[in-house]
C-alpha cells in the first residue's frame, strides 16, 4: 500500500477578536491509497479544521502556521493560491455535511457537476456534460442522464448528497475529504451513502478522509482511525486494534459514553465531566487532564508525546489503559438496581394507562397555485393507536418524515388531530377547549431537540424556568424562585445559573435547562423529541443518564422520539416503529430490537453501525462486517402513500398481496404487535 | 407544591455557565469597535447639547424681528451672522435644532410603537387578519408620501404636535412590515412552542417572547426612522408647510436662505444645511453600526 496523503505537524491558527485559536495544533496523519482514514472527535476538536487545512479552505482569520501536507509526493503547503486551486476539485474532492445548503439552488445539478470538469480539464460543454452524466451514474443516481437537468430542490436529501459526491468525484481526485457526509441523513440513507463511498474507494483506488463524530460509522467503514481532542491527535491506529485495545483515556471514555446494543439498560453510561477546553488558551500538560479521571500530577504539567505501542498504533497518554493484567478497560460503571418497574409485562395491563391514543389521524391539506387550490392531502399520522402506562418509557423510532414528531406534538396538544382521540386521565384532549386544556397541560410536557432554539435568548434562565409556574399560577413569587433553585439542582446545575442568559451555557447545559423547564410543572409524561441528537457523544451520555435518573426519582413516563435506535433502546421499556404515518411494530424493547418481526424494523436496526464490544477480545470481529443495506431507496411521499402496506415499495420481501391488502397490527407475543404479511418471525400463539 | 422529591443531586455535575455577559454587552462591544458608530453617537450628543444647552449660554431673541440687523455677515456680535429678518443665525440654529430633534425622535418613537404592535399582531395571528392588516399597509404605502403630507399639512394648522403626528402617520408602515416578517419566523421557534405547551396564551407570547426577540430589528429600524423623520420635517419646512413663524426649523432656515442665494449670504445657507447633513448622517452611522452589531451576534451563535 502506497502512502497517498502525509500530514505532519500541521498547525492552523484562527485569529479572532478575543485572541488566537490554535484550532489544529501539530496534527500528523498518514493515509494510503484506497484506504479510509476516520478522523473522529467531538465538536470543536479541530477535526473539520484539519480537513479544511489540507485543502486550505480556511475561514477568515485562519492560516496555516506550520507543518507540511504532501499529496502523492507533492507538497501542498508551499503552493500559491493559483496552484492550490488546481489541486482542489481536481486532485482533492470535498464532500460537505449539509446537502441542503452546499448545492446552488439556481443551477441544475448537471451544470454544477460539469462546472468543476470545465474548470480543471478545459473540455467542451458537451464533454463536461457527458462526464457529469457518467459520474452521476457512478454514484448510483437512477436515470442519471435525465436527472442532469434537475434542480437541487427536486431531489431528496440522500440524492443531493449523492450529487455532492458526484461533484467531488467528477475530476477523479486521488483524495476525497468527506466532512460528516451522512450526519444530516437518516440511518437507512446514511448507510446507502457510506456503502457508496466504500464501494467507490475500492473501484477508483481513491483515499478517503472520513471526518465524523460517529464512532459506529468509523468502526464499520474506516481502515485507520485518528482520534482528535482539542486540536491534537491523541490516539491513532488500525480500526480493529483501536476499538479493542484503545490506550488513551479519552478514547476509552468516548467509547464508554456510547450506548451499545448489548448494554445493560440498568447501568449508567459513562459521561465525561466538563467540556472541551478553550483552544485559544489550552490547559498545560495533557489537554484532556482536566476531564480525565486517571489524571495525575504529571498529566497536568507535562505534555504527553505520541508513543508507539505497536507499529501504526500511537497514543499520547501518560497513564494509558493497561492490558497487561488483561482486565481490559477499567472504567467502573455504576451498577444500578435492576429496574423492575414496567419491565414485567404481566404488571402493565393491570394499571390504567396514563395516555391512551386511539386511531389518531393527522392530515395536512396540500395547496397549490395562487388561489390555494387544494391539491391533495399529506397523511402525516394515519391511524395510530397505543397506550402508555404510568412510569413507562416508550421509544418511537422511524425515518424523518414518518410522522413521529407530529405524533409527539399531537400528544401534548400542540396540534389538533384530524380524527381520533388522545385520552389523558379520562379526558379526551383533542376535543378539550383551550380553557379545559390548561390544567391538563401540567401533566404533558415537551422537551425539544435543539438546545439553541428552545430557550428564549432574551430571558434569564430563572425567568425561563419560572414561566411555566407563572402561567399555571403556581405559588407566590418566592415559592417559584425556590422551585427554580430546586429544579436547577435536579438537573445538576448550580443555583446561580438562574442569573445567566441561555447563550452563556454549552449545548449540554442548555439541554439540562430544557429538561428542567419540562419538569417544572411536575408532569406525568414528558415527550422528548430527539433529546440528544444535537449533542456530542460525551454530553449525550450525561443527558441520557440524567433523564434516566429523573425518571426513577420522579416516576415519570417518557415518550422518546428519536431516529437513533441506540438511544431509544437504552432508555425505553417498549419500542414503537413508525413508517409513513403508520405503526408497523410495537413491543418490549428487547423483543423488538433482538427479534424484530417487521422487515422495516430489521432494516433500521441493521442500518445503525454498532461499536464492537470492548470486552470481547476477538469475538465478532467480523460480525461488525456488513451485508448490503436491507432497504433501498427513500421514504415515499406522504401525499400519495403506497396502497396496501406502505413499506412495500422498499421491502425486500414484498409480494403482490402487500399492494392490495393493508396488513393489520396483530399480536406477536406478550405486548408485541406487528403489521406485516410476510414477517421475519412468526407470532407466538397464545402469547407465552 | 406536592411531595415530589426536590432535593438536588449531590453536586452540580452540569458545570458552571461560562462568563460572557448579557446580549447587550456583547452587542455593545461590537458597536464600540466601530469608529463611525462612535462618531455618530458623538455627533448626536454634541448636536443635542448644542441645541438644548446652547441657548442657556448664548442668549438671543428668536421672537421679535429686527429688520435693521437683517442679513449681517458673521461678526463678533453675531458669530454666524443674521438672517433676512434680523434673527441671530447661531441662536436660530439652536432653536431650529430643538424642533428638528423633537420632531424626529417623537415621530420615530410613535411610528415604531404603532408599527411594532401592528406587525406583531398581524404576524402572530396570521390568516385573514394578517391579510387585511397588511393590505392596509400596502394601500397606505402606495400613496405618494410627500403629496399626502403636503395635503394634510395644508388642512391642519402646523404645530409641533401635528407635525409629529403627520410624519408618524406615514412612518409606521415600514416597521410594521419588518416586524411582521420577523414575528413570522420567530413564532415557529421552539421556545414559543414551549410556552404553548405550558398553557401560555397569545398575549404572553407576543409581549414576552416575540417582541423582545425582535427588539434588535426594531431599534435599528427606529434609528433610521429618526433620520428619515428629521429629513421629512426639513423638506416640509423647506416647502413652507412647516411650523409657523416665529418658530424655527432648519428646513425653514434653509428655505429663507436660498432666496438670497445670489446675494452671497453663505452664512444663511451653510449652517442649517450642514446641520441637517450631520444629524442625518449621524443617525445613519448609528443605525448601520447597530445592524452590524446585531448581525455579529447572530453569526456568533
Amino acid at each position: 500500500m502506497r502512502s497517498l496523503l502525509e500530514v505532519s505537524d500541521l498547525r492552523t491558527d484562527i485569529r479572532q477578536r478575543r485572541g488566537t485559536v490554535h484550532a489544529v495544533d501539530g496534527v500528523s496523519l498518514t493515509l494510503g491509497e484506497g484506504q479510509i482514514l476516520g478522523l473522529v472527535g467531538e465538536s470543536g476538536s479541530g477535526k473539520t479544521m484539519t480537513g479544511m487545512s489540507i485543502v486550505r479552505l480556511l475561514p477568515s482569520g485562519g492560516r496555516l502556521v506550520g507543518g507540511s501536507v504532501t499529496l502523492a509526493g507533492q507538497e501542498l503547503t508551499t503552493l500559491d493560491a493559483h496552484a492550490m486551486r488546481r489541486v482542489r476539485g481536481n486532485e482533492i474532492g470535498v464532500v460537505f455535511q449539509d446537502p441542503m445548503t452546499s448545492l446552488n439552488p439556481t443551477m441544475t445539478i448537471g451544470q454544477q457537476i460539469a462546472e468543476s470538469v470545465q474548470c480543471h480539464r478545459g473540455v467542451s460543454r458537451s464533454a463536461a456534460r457527458a462526464r457529469a452524466a457518467e459520474t452521476l451514474g457512478l454514484v448510483g443516481m437512477p436515470h442519471a442522464t435525465q436527472r442532469l437537468d434537475n434542480y437541487p430542490h427536486q431531489l431528496s436529501g440522500g440524492m443531493r448528497q449523492r450529487v455532492m459526491i458526484a461533484m467531488a468525484l467528477a475530476c477523479e481526485p486521488k483524495l476525497l475529504i468527506a466532512d460528516e457526509p451522512t450526519t444530516a441523513l437518516d440511518a437507512t440513507i446514511s448507510e446507502q451513502v457510506l456503502e457508496l463511498l466504500d464501494d467507490l474507494r475500492t473501484r477508483l483506488g481513491m483515499g478517503i478522509l472520513l471526518i465524523t463524530h460517529d464512532l459506529g460509522v468509523i468502526a464499520r467503514y474506516a481502515d485507520q482511525v485518528a482520534v482528535m481532542y482539542a486540536g491534537r491527535i491523541v490516539e491513532t491506529g488500525p480500526v480493529g486494534l483501536l476499538f479493542r485495545r484503545m490506550r488513551h483515556r479519552y478514547t476509552e471514555a468516548l467509547m464508554a459514553a456510547v450506548p451499545r446494543r448489548d448494554q445493560d439498560t440498568g447501568t449508567d453510561l459513562y459521561s465525561i465531566p466538563g467540556r472541551p477546553p478553550d483552544l485559544s488558551d489550552p490547559p498545560p500538560g495533557c489537554r484532556f487532564s482536566p476531564r480525565c479521571r486517571f489524571a495525575q500530577q504529571d498529566c497536568r504539567t507535562l505534555d504527553p508525546p505520541l508513543t508507539i505501542v505497536t507499529p501504526g498504533h500511537q497514543h499520547a497518554c501518560w497513564h494509558p489503559v493497561d492490558y497487561r493484567d488483561d482486565t481490559g478497560p477499567t472504567l467502573q460503571l455504576t451498577e444500578r438496581s435492576a429496574r423492575n418497574r414496567a419491565l414485567d409485562p404481566q404488571i402493565r395491563p393491570l394499571t390504567t394507562p396514563l395516555v391512551e391514543v386511539r386511531d389518531l389521524v393527522k392530515e395536512y391539506p396540500v395547496t397549490a397555485g395562487v388561489f390555494h387550490r387544494r391539491a391533495g392531502t399529506l397523511s402525516a399520522v394515519a391511524g395510530v393507536s397505543f397506550s402508555l402506562a404510568p412510569g413507562e418509557t416508550l421509544g418511537l423510532v422511524g425515518e424523518s418524515g414518518c410522522g413521529k414528531s407530529t405524533l409527539g406534538r399531537l400528544l401534548v396538544a400542540l396540534e389538533k388531530p384530524t380524527s381520533g382521540s388522545v385520552i389523558v386521565g379520562g379526558q379526551d384532549i383533542t376535543v378539550a377547549s383551550a380553557h379545559e386544556l390548561r390544567p391538563i397541560r401540567r401533566d404533558l410536557q415537551l422537551m425539544f431537540q435543539d438546545p439553541y432554539a428552545s430557550l428564549d435568548p432574551r430571558m434569564r434562565v430563572g425567568a425561563i424556568l419560572r414561566e411555566p409556574l407563572a402561567i399555571q399560577r403556581i405559588g407566590r413569587r418566592q415559592d417559584q424562585d425556590r422551585r427554580v433553585g430546586a429544579l436547577l439542582g435536579q438537573v445538576g446545575l448550580p443555583a446561580s445559573a438562574a442569573q445567566y442568559y441561555p447563550h452563556e451555557f454549552s449545548g449540554g447545559q442548555r439541554q439540562r435547562i430544557g429538561l428542567a423547564r419540562a419538569l417544572a410543572l411536575e408532569p406525568k409524561l414528558v415527550v422528548a423529541d430527539e433529546p440528544v441528537s444535537a449533542l456530542d457523544v460525551s454530553i449525550q451520555a450525561q443527558i441520557l443518564n440524567l433523564m434516566r435518573e429523573l425518571r426513577e426519582r420522579l416516576g415519570l413516563s417518557y415518550l422518546i422520539i428519536s431516529h437513533d435506535l441506540a438511544v431509544v433502546r437504552y432508555l425505553a421499556d417498549r419500542i414503537a416503529v413508525m413508517y409513513l404515518g403508520k405503526l408497523v411494530e410495537i413491543g418490549p424493547a428487547t423483543q423488538v430490537s433482538e427479534h424484530p418481526a417487521h422487515p422495516y424494523t430489521e432494516a433500521l436496526l441493521r442500518a445503525v453501525p454498532e461499536l464492537p464490544s470492548p470486552s470481547g477480545a476477538t469475538d465478532g470481529a467480523t460480525a461488525v462486517g456488513r451485508a448490503r443495506p436491507l432497504v433501498s431507496g427513500e421514504l415515499p411521499s406522504a401525499i400519495n402513500p403506497p396502497s396496501g402496506c406502505r413499506f412495500r415499495t422498499r421491502c425486500p420481501r414484498a409480494q403482490p398481496l402487500c399492494a392490495e391488502v393493508e396488513p393489520p397490527l396483530r399480536p406477536w407475543g406478550p405486548h408485541h404487535l406487528a403489521a406485516c404479511h410476510f414477517p421475519l418471525t412468526q407470532p407466538a400463539s397464545g402469547g407465552a | 407544591m406536592t411531595g415530589t422529591d426536590l432535593t438536588a443531586l449531590s453536586a452540580p455535575v452540569g458545570g458552571e455557565p461560562s462568563a460572557g455577559g448579557g446580549l447587550w454587552r456583547t452587542l455593545g462591544q461590537t458597536f464600540t469597535a466601530n469608529r463611525l458608530a462612535v462618531l455618530g453617537v458623538g455627533l448626536i450628543v454634541g448636536i443635542a447639547l448644542f441645541c438644548f444647552l446652547g441657548p442657556l449660554v448664548y442668549h438671543t431673541d428668536q421672537v421679535y424681528t429686527n429688520l435693521a440687523a437683517a442679513s449681517l455677515p458673521p461678526s463678533a456680535a453675531h458669530p454666524l451672522g443674521t438672517d433676512h429678518l434680523g434673527y441671530d443665525e447661531l441662536g436660530r440654529l439652536m432653536a431650529g435644532g430643538q424642533s428638528s430633534l423633537e420632531v424626529g425622535l417623537a415621530a420615530a418613537v410613535m411610528a415604531s410603537a404603532v408599527g411594532v404592535l401592528w406587525g406583531a399582531l398581524a404576524g402572530y395571528v396570521g390568516g385573514v387578519l394578517d391579510t387585511v392588516m397588511m393590505r392596509i399597509v400596502d394601500v397606505v404605502l402606495s400613496i405618494p408620501v410627500l403629496f399626502m403630507l403636503l395635503f394634510i399639512a395644508t388642512i391642519i394648522p402646523p404645530t409641533l404636535g401635528t407635525m409629529i403626528a403627520i410624519i408618524a402617520l406615514f412612518a409606521w408602515l415600514i416597521p410594521a412590515r419588518l416586524v411582521r416578517g420577523e414575528v413570522l419566523s420567530l413564532r415557529s421557534r421552539e421556545y414559543v412552542q414551549a410556552v404553548r405547551v405550558m398553557g401560555g396564551g397569545g398575549g404572553r407570547i407576543v409581549l414576552r417572547h416575540l417582541i423582545p426577540n425582535a427588539i434588535g430589528v426594531i431599534v435599528v429600524q427606529a434609528t433610521f426612522a429618526v433620520a428619515d423623520s428629521i429629513l421629512i420635517f426639513a423638506v416640509l419646512s423647506y416647502l413652507g408647510f412647516g411650523l409657523s413663524a416665529p418658530a424655527a426649523s432648519w428646513g425653514e432656515m434653509l428655505s429663507s436662505g436660498t432666496a438670497y442665494l445670489y446675494d452671497g449670504y453663505w452664512w444663511q445657507i451653510y449652517p442649517p444645511g450642514v446641520a441637517i447633513l450631520l444629524i442625518v448622517l449621524a443617525f445613519n452611522f448609528v443605525g448601520d453600526a447597530l445592524r452590524d452589531a446585531l448581525d455579529v451576534r447572530l453569526r456568533q451563535r
